[in-house]
């Protein structure tokens, strides 16, 4: 006989299921922090897991691709020689209710990190993960997935999709690991009636139609920026609205960028990498002093260059923004992208 | 929880963050969206905030001086010496105790407690009081200036931001955020100062007075917007700033009489000004008198509040709270003063034992004269203007003690060194610079043997023969709600159960609001016309600024231990030496380039620098990063603020040139 598709779970069989991944792997699921923050977080009891949260503070990154990561250790034995033992990760995660965009966001860092030479570090992590995505049914105040094309239903990238419907979840199953999370659980779980999927295609339909409002146009900042067409003072006025904080960086579910630094303890000692921000000034200081991007606004304007034009969309398959709208948050300015791309697109601050 | 809510331990804005944690492992740092001071955002230094505690610079062992050297020593070995040192200095030389803005409440509350009720002296003070006019609001001349301290969500309420002397973008992102959105919104930004800011991009009129001519300007302003206002006959206000017309003005300040005339304007047509000032203000030249006219604002403008909010930004996260628990030569905690016998009393029936009533000596002058100095987490030869002089009297000091995370220069002069914990790793609160007391939160275990600052204290207190006995740092904040009424609200649940809590003003001061019109002496409307600026003539043709925010955290323990905020700093970006702003007019005209090696001469010394081209210094006006003390501080030659009594960076005429 062969395997549904697709399942169905009441929600009051939520947390036993949660119960029974908690005994598989570490579970990271929202969870409220303090004060109505809800951040991705390590849960300990299926009671934590919020899943009626709309939007988590930290995208998923912080878990596969850490702010602070050791990467090796050395050590010397004797008066030649050094030891090099690298420190991989190889903890079981289940990402469990994922908003679409920060699945898309991992997707998106699976491309960048599995490109020649491989990221050792990252897919090691990455492989020893699952991700079970939970789509929207209402779009967060500052959500334009629909225009970033990563939400708010996935086709495709997870192991398994929830929808909520009223008083049930639909479970898609993307793939076999996927279905490894439902086996050990399986009595939860029944096979989805066609009216359900169906049901599940409405919703979609509905959501799609009230994320109408929630839009940036990437269309017209696509084309400026990929042939240069923006002008130098437009880069001018967002130079002054950036205060060099990184903040898009590190919130953003598709930066990668990192340095690293190596630190002694004696004739021992490890490397780290930590995530970099090409707004800093150092990012492109060369050691002979010279730096390509000394301006603010050079810098600036490489960041939407990286994110927007189509040379780099080419070869990552998608854009580096999936809309989450973490930048609209973080931004002590106000270079977030929607507003970015409306400027451009005006060509006026 | 591996997400940890804390408070930044950079400035003194305040923003709520999470450190991320694994086991015992700093991972990150996350925004706190719901917090109502970053709202989500913060900046590089927040960003980067575990780098911090995870830094392999921090100390791990307790050092003990063997000659030239810190060795390291067990802890029972450094508090024996440290305690049998300071019960015999006591009695004959004296002891003086500096306390921190970057330490918690609780540990600044149970320093000033150990010294006074331990050691029996007022000589409790810490040196980054100076960083701040607000340090003069303890003098009791000044002490109503407080009262007009406005909170952040008031630049959300201005109608009019003056940025005076001070470009939040430098050290306050958090403020700086505010400011730009204020701007986005269409309200007027004037940006005043010798160096234009990032800010002074945004802003609707940018003034520019010479270095020392900043309360010339204010007065300028004030006359302007108080003809508008038509105050009535015999207004003492307006008499003060009779002769400050704008051609006057222009005379004074260099500033065009039409932006006098502008600016003025605005303020008389302004109903909710705000003025945000920093330290580079405040430490400036008759920057007690400016800050006085500032406050003159909201009367020029006809505001409802008569007196202008002014917003001091502060560039420690717990400035505020060190003064608050008493690590003031004055007060004892809540501003309560040492000199009234009922309230050493009440304090003398909590602790247990008797208190000094004699005040104490600032930190300043403790230096030179105390034989045995304990030092929590200050860094005077870092924040007192003279490095010099700071420098010789702490090598006068017989024995010096210095708790730090980090081996601070002050920390390198030290007869014994004991490692504390960062923020990272104590539960506490800190301070903001609008009163916003709030938690800190334990997410790691201090590296090595360190240990929680309180509980050095508790075991010292107890070697000095008064035990002083808590289970935890909230049970130091139960005490401090008893006996500090400002803190008589404050709770660790009511802090848990909300973002912190504002203490009010009011009554919390005990002043009346003198008016910068009602100064009784004759000299006021003298010294309202008559800069401070330093001569120029062919010898000496520049006029240098010494300007703490340029730079501010190049030097900083705090920064070099963080790796990427020293990068966004761009501190990897520069050598050695500090970096001069000139004018392109002025390096155009002697030949110098960009990173043109040049000496810079004053008449009491010379130092060199290299040059950075820059349309933020008008021509003839040059600045150099104060923080740098060790090069800037042969030219800047350190003063004494004739009003205050309290030590001051003044403009001096330099000359440049090729080195």
């Amino acid at each position: 006989m062969s395997q549904p598709a697709a399942y169905v779970i009441t929600r009051s069989r939520l947390a036993e299921w949660v119960g029974q991944l908690l005994k598989q792997a570490q579970v990271i699921a929202p969870r409220t922090v303090h004060g109505g923050d809800t951040a991705y977080d390590v849960v300990e009891d299926p009671s934590q897991v919020a899943w009626d949260y709309s939007s988590s503070i930290n995208p998923l990154k912080r878990f596969l691709f850490p702010q602070t990561e050791e990467l090796l250790r050395w050590r010397r034995p004797g008066s030649n020689g050094l030891q090099l033992e690298p420190t991989y990760d190889e903890t079981d995660r289940i990402f469990l209710a994922v908003r679409p965009c920060d699945v898309s966001g991992v997707l998106f860092l699976d491309r960048v990190f599995s490109r020649e030479p491989e990221d050792i570090y990252y897919m090691t992590r990455r492989q020893h993960s699952a991700l079970v995505s939970l789509t929207c049914g209402e779009p967060g105040e500052d959500c334009f997935c629909v225009c970033a094309d990563a939400g708010p239903f996935l086709e495709s990238g997870y192991d398994l999709q929830l929808t909520k419907l009223s008083d049930d979840y639909l479970v898609e199953v993307g793939t076999e690991k996927g279905r490894s999370l439902i086996a050990p659980a399986e009595h939860l779980f029944a096979g989805a009636p066609d009216e359900l999927i169906r049901a599940r295609r409405d919703i979609e339909k509905d959501v799609d139609d009230r994320f109408e409002e929630h839009k940036a146009y990437f269309a017209a900042a696509l084309r400026k920026v990929t042939f240069d067409r923006v002008p130098d003072e437009l880069w001018d006025g967002m130079a002054d609205r950036c205060l060099e904080c990184g903040g898009c960086s590190f919130v953003c579910p598709t930066c990668t960028c990192f340095l690293v630094a190596d630190w002694p303890e004696g004739e021992n000692g490890h490397r780290e990498r930590l995530w970099d921000s090409c707004l800093y000034s150092c990012y492109t200081l060369e050691a002979s002093g010279h730096n390509p991007r000394a301006q603010r606004r050079d810098r600036v304007k490489a960041r939407f260059f990286h994110k927007l034009s189509y040379q780099f969309a080419k070869e990552l398959e998608a854009h580096g923004c999936v809309g989450c709208g973490r930048c609209i948050t973080a931004c002590l300015g106000s270079n977030d992208m929607p507003t970015v791309t409306a400027r451009i697109r005006r060509g006026a601050i | 929880m591996p997400h940890v809510l804390t408070t930044c331990p950079y400035c003194g804005c305040g923003c709520g963050l999470y450190l991320q944690v694994e086991g015992h492992k700093l991972l990150g740092t996350t925004a706190s969206t719901g917090h109502p001071v970053g709202q989500g955002r913060l900046c590089a230094k927040g960003w980067h905030a575990h780098e911090l505690a995870a830094s392999p610079g921090r100390l791990r062992r307790p050092l003990i001086r063997r000659g030239s050297s810190l060795e390291e020593a067990s802890w029972d070995q450094a508090l024996s010496l440290v305690a049998e040192r300071f019960l015999a200095a006591k009695n004959q030389a004296g002891v003086g105790v500096l306390g921190s803005a970057r330490a918690t409440n609780e540990e600044n509350y149970l320093l000033a407690k150990l010294a006074r009720s331990a050691i029996g002296t007022n000589n409790v003070d810490f040196s980054a009081r100076l960083d701040a006019l607000p340090g003069l609001f303890d003098l009791p001349k000044y002490r109503h200036l407080s009262l007009c301290g406005a909170g952040l969500d008031d630049i959300d309420a201005a109608d009019l931001v003056f940025l005076w002397q001070s470009d939040p973008v430098e050290e306050h992102p958090a403020a700086a955020a505010r400011v730009l959105d204020a701007a986005e919104r269409g309200i007027p930004v004037i940006a005043v100062a010798a160096r234009a800011g990032q800010l002074a991009e945004v802003a609707e009129i940018r003034l520019a007075p010479g270095p020392g001519s900043e309360l010339q300007l204010a007065a300028g302003l004030l006359h302007v917007a108080l003809a508008k206002a038509e105050p009535p006959e015999g207004d003492s206000l307006a008499a003060m700033v009779a002769n400050c017309t704008p051609d006057q003005t222009e005379v004074a300040t260099g500033v065009p009489a039409s932006d006098v005339i502008r600016a003025g304007e605005a303020l008389a047509a302004a109903g909710k000004p705000l003025v945000i000032y920093t330290r580079v203000a405040s430490l400036g030249p008759q920057g007690a008198d400016t800050l006085m006219a500032l406050s003159a604002f909201g009367k020029a403008a006809g505001a409802e509040d008569s007196w202008c909010p002014l917003l001091w930004l502060s560039s420690y996260c717990n400035f505020q709270g060190a003064r608050d628990m008493g690590v003031v030569p004055y007060f004892l905690a809540g501003y309560q003063p040492v000199s009234e016998e009922a309230t050493r009393a009440k304090f003398a029936e909590a602790w247990g034992a008797p208190l000094p009533s004699e005040a104490g000596q600032p930190s300043w002058e403790m230096l030179g004269r105390v034989g045995a100095l304990f030092v929590m987490g200050d860094d005077p030869v870092s924040s007192l203007p003279d490095v010099g002089a700071t420098r010789e009297a702490l090598s006068d000091i017989d024995f010096l003690v210095v708790q730090d995370i980090f081996l601070t220069p002050t920390a390198e002069a030290a007869d014994v060194v004991l490692p504390g914990a960062s923020f990272a790793e104590k539960d506490g609160t800190f301070t903001s610079t609008d009163r916003r007391v709030q938690r800190v939160r334990r997410a790691s275990d201090p590296p090595g043997e360190a240990r929680q600052d309180w509980e050095i204290l508790c075991d010292l207190s107890r070697r000095l023969g008064r035990p002083m006995e808590y289970d935890s740092p909230s049970k130091v904040m139960d005490e401090i709600a008893k006996l500090a009424p400002i803190y008589s609200e404050i709770s660790y649940q009511r802090l848990d159960e909300e973002w912190g809590v504002r203490w009010s003003l009011d009554g919390a001061v005990a002043a009346d609001r003198a008016d910068f019109g009602s100064r009784d002496d004759e000299e006021g409307p003298a010294s309202v016309s008559r800069p401070a600026a330093p001569a120029v003539d062919d010898e000496y043709p520049f006029v240098l600024v010494g300007d703490q925010s340029l730079g501010a955290w190049a030097a900083d323990k705090f920064v070099v231990n963080a790796v990427g905020i020293r990068r966004q700093q761009g501190a990897d970006r520069r050598g050695q030496l500090p970096e001069l702003w000139m004018s392109r007019a002025d390096c155009q005209e002697r030949g110098l380039r960009e990173g043109s090696r040049v000496r810079v001469r004053s008449r009491t010394g010379e130092v060199e620098a290299t040059v950075h081209v820059s349309d933020a210094v008008r021509a003839g006006v040059i600045a150099l990063p104060a923080v740098m003390r060790e090069a800037a501080a042969v030219v800047l030659p350190a003063a004494t603020d004739p009003e205050t009594g309290v030590p001051v960076l003044r403009p001096v005429a330099v000359s440049v040139e090729e080195a």
